[in-house]
């Protein structure tokens, strides 16, 4: 009977909960699906303000698809390699160095931003490119990458599958490509989806590091909500709603199974 | 199966050493092996076996000094990769990421060696292989799919595909339950003979090494104790180590005199001189050679004591026997009437019984 009780309690808190994190965004939603959010749902729905935000903001859009993709590589193409060599180093610095790699989580955006204007900001041509975004994203999520594939590479008896493929005549490259990516592959996975959505969702950095002609989607979202009609805004949300939920989505699947799959050894 | 009949290889190490840090775990060791040759490495545990096999693999470099000799090419400076020796894991160390085949084949795909081989040389070379241990009917599955016999199998399948030079092995049984271990080991014999490959064999199972070994190299704390074939080691062993880690072995204390050797607390000789075992102050024998006196004559020379512990082992008893002067012995014999718990028991030492060790250790 208590028991009873206590299960409704609990079922009711997180009920409410839920509610109230979730009907501001159901109410920022049907702000950018009404015609008019002030007369409200009876002003009648439409995509009108969507496709405004696709004419004023489509920019914003791909140039932050086109940072995420470039960031995605590049901490595939640093990140994936690093990680392994940290797997497998021995030595005590290497152990210290892994500890660091939690640091920019620590770190305010504004910091690293303000650290990379001070020190680049000199070179014009690269201050006005987007990569110069770039750059910030990269140094915001590549220890995302590093940790995650790590953590895969750390579970599995990584150096006896390396010393086989060795004695089987498999060189350095050989092995990387043939034995290391593969079963590093739940990482990767997991790394390069963390990777996307926090390049496509980060403010603090990409706030301080653009110019009026390299604005990102978040940016945008900001300056719409300054400059714009609500229903705009609101209309800007939901188009990044759009693309973040299925990454956000997808992470948590790939969380899930990534962790399961754990290597059986009898 | 003719097919590694090319690759018999004679290995040669001179002074191969190894420090760890400030210790040497591996002291300036000399072998030379046959081609074709099984070489066991026995010895307890932490007696530097793994790290010697490491070194003949090219996984860990030896010490300044030390050279390695594949056919008289030295190899010390080569790395593994360039080596061309199959390795066989106590965890066998397959690949996750490949199914059984692709396991098989991978040594096929690296180019080592100066082989070329075409897409259907392989695939033969991998049906061939999978044949050989019997295993085509798992060479779909995955890894984790595998019983542990079957995964050593697959690990053994693919160490001699690419045709190694030599055979590494590192106490590749220990992971397995005994019966499988002993079936397996029969398999791995019958497998060495046919394929004639030079093969090293790293175990701290004594039995194993006797039965697969051509020769056996007895190890404790980093050097050899003694080389030889398992008959060798067994019936004249270099020193007390050897004697003790390999079978069991009685161990009198008494004297040696003019006319032999007189145990502790007994007035005559039991054992005639002999010369290597002249020394000190124990008189070693294996429990097997004894003669058993059951008709109760007093042949001269012969030991009286009374039955402590009696067992029966299948093939003889084992029987625990209390000697005067407070030692005690173990016998096996197939007795007649075994003895029961204090009976007396009259046995002889056999005329070549005594082991060629000496010590003056009580
Ligand atoms: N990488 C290493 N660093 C430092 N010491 C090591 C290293 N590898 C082995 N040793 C030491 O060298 C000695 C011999 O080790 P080794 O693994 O060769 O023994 P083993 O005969 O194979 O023993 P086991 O039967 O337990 O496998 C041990 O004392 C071990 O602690
Ligand atoms: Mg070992």
């Amino acid at each position: 009977m208590q028991r009873r009780t206590y299960f409704y309690a609990a079922l009711m808190l997180t009920l409410v909960t839920v509610g109230f994190l979730v009907v501001p965004v159901v109410m920022s939603v049907m702000a950018g699906l009404t015609k008019n959010f002030f007369v409200g749902l009876k002003s009648g729905l439409t995509l009108e303000w969507v496709f405004r935000v696709w004419e004023l903001y489509q920019d914003t859009i791909w140039r932050s698809m086109g940072i995420a993709l470039a960031c995605l590589a590049i901490t595939l193409i640093a990140g994936v390699p690093a990680a392994y060599g940290l797997a497998l180093s021995k030595s005590r610095w290497a152990r210290i160095f892994e500890e660091t790699l939690i640091l920019p989580v620590a770190v305010p955006g504004l910091a690293i931003a303000l650290a990379l204007i001070q020190t680049y900001g000199g070179f014009r041509e690269f201050r006005m490119s987007w990569a110069f975004i770039l750059v910030g994203h990269v140094l915001y999520t590549l220890p995302f990458m590093v940790r995650s594939v790590l953590a895969v590479l750390s579970s599995i008896p990584l150096n006896e599958y390396e010393e086989a493929a060795a004695s089987l005549g498999a060189n350095k490259r050989r092995r990387f490509f043939d034995i290391v990516v593969p079963n590093a592959m739940p990482g990767i996975m997991a790394g390069s989806l963390m990777v996307v959505t926090l390049s496509i969702g980060e403010f603090n950095l990409s706030w301080m590091l653009h110019t009026p002609l390299t604005k990102t989607l978040p940016v945008g979202l900001a300056d719409s909500y300054a400059s714009m009609r609500l229903e705009v805004a609101s209309a800007y949300t939901l188009v990044f709603f759009i693309m973040i939920v299925p990454l956000l989505i997808a992470m948590q699947k790939f969380g899930q199974t990534g962790t399961a799959r754990k290597p059986t050894q009898h | 199966m003719n097919s590694t009949s090319s690759q018999n290889t004679r290995i040669n190490l001179r002074r191969c050493a190894k420090t760890f840090g400030n210790t040497q775990v591996l002291k300036p060791v000399t072998l030379d092996i046959q081609a074709g040759e099984t070489v066991v490495l026995l010895g307890p545990s932490g007696c530097g076996k793994t790290t010697l096999l490491r070194i003949i693999s090219g996984l860990e470099a030896p010490d300044h000094g030390s050279a390695i000799l594949f056919n008289d090419e030295d190899v010390t400076s080569r790395p593994i990769e360039k080596r061309q020796v199959g390795m066989v894991f106590q965890s066998y160390a397959l690949f996750p990421n490949m199914t059984v085949r692709q396991n098989v084949g991978y040594g096929l795909t690296t180019g080592q060696g100066d082989e070329r081989l075409t897409k259907a040389d392989r695939d033969t070379r991998i049906e061939t292989m999978l044949k050989m241990m019997r295993i085509q009917d798992l060479a779909d599955r995955s890894i984790d799919q595998l019983s542990g016999g079957q995964r050593q199998r697959v690990a053994l399948a693919r160490a001699i595909a690419p045709r190694p030079k030599v055979l590494l092995l590192d106490e590749p049984l220990t992971a397995l339950d005994a019966t499988l271990r002993d079936d397996l080991r029969m398999e791995i014999n019958a497998l060495l003979r046919d394929l004639g490959i030079t093969a090293i064999y790293v175990t701290h199972d004594q039995s194993e090494a006797m039965a697969l070994g051509d020769r056996i190299v007895v190890m404790s704390e980093g050097t050899i104790e003694q080389i030889g074939t398992p008959e060798e080691i067994y019936h004249q062993p270099n020193n007390m180590f050897v004697a003790t880690f390999i079978g069991a072995t009685n161990a009198l204390s008494g004297h040696w005199g003019h006319k032999g050797f007189v145990p502790r607390g007994m007035e005559v000789p039991v054992a005639a001189l002999r010369m290597a075992a002249q020394g000190g102050n124990l008189m070693c024998f294996r429990p097997e050679d004894v003669d058993l006196i059951e008709d109760g004559d007093q042949a001269s020379g012969a030991l009286k004591g009374i039955a402590r512990t009696i067992a029966f082992v299948g093939s003889c008893h084992r029987v625990i026997v209390e000697l005067p002067g407070n030692q005690t012995v173990t016998l096996e014999s197939a007795w007649c009437h075994p003895p029961h718990p204090g009976d007396p028991v009259l046995f002889k030492i056999q005329e070549n019984g005594v082991l060629p060790v000496w010590s003056n250790e009580a």
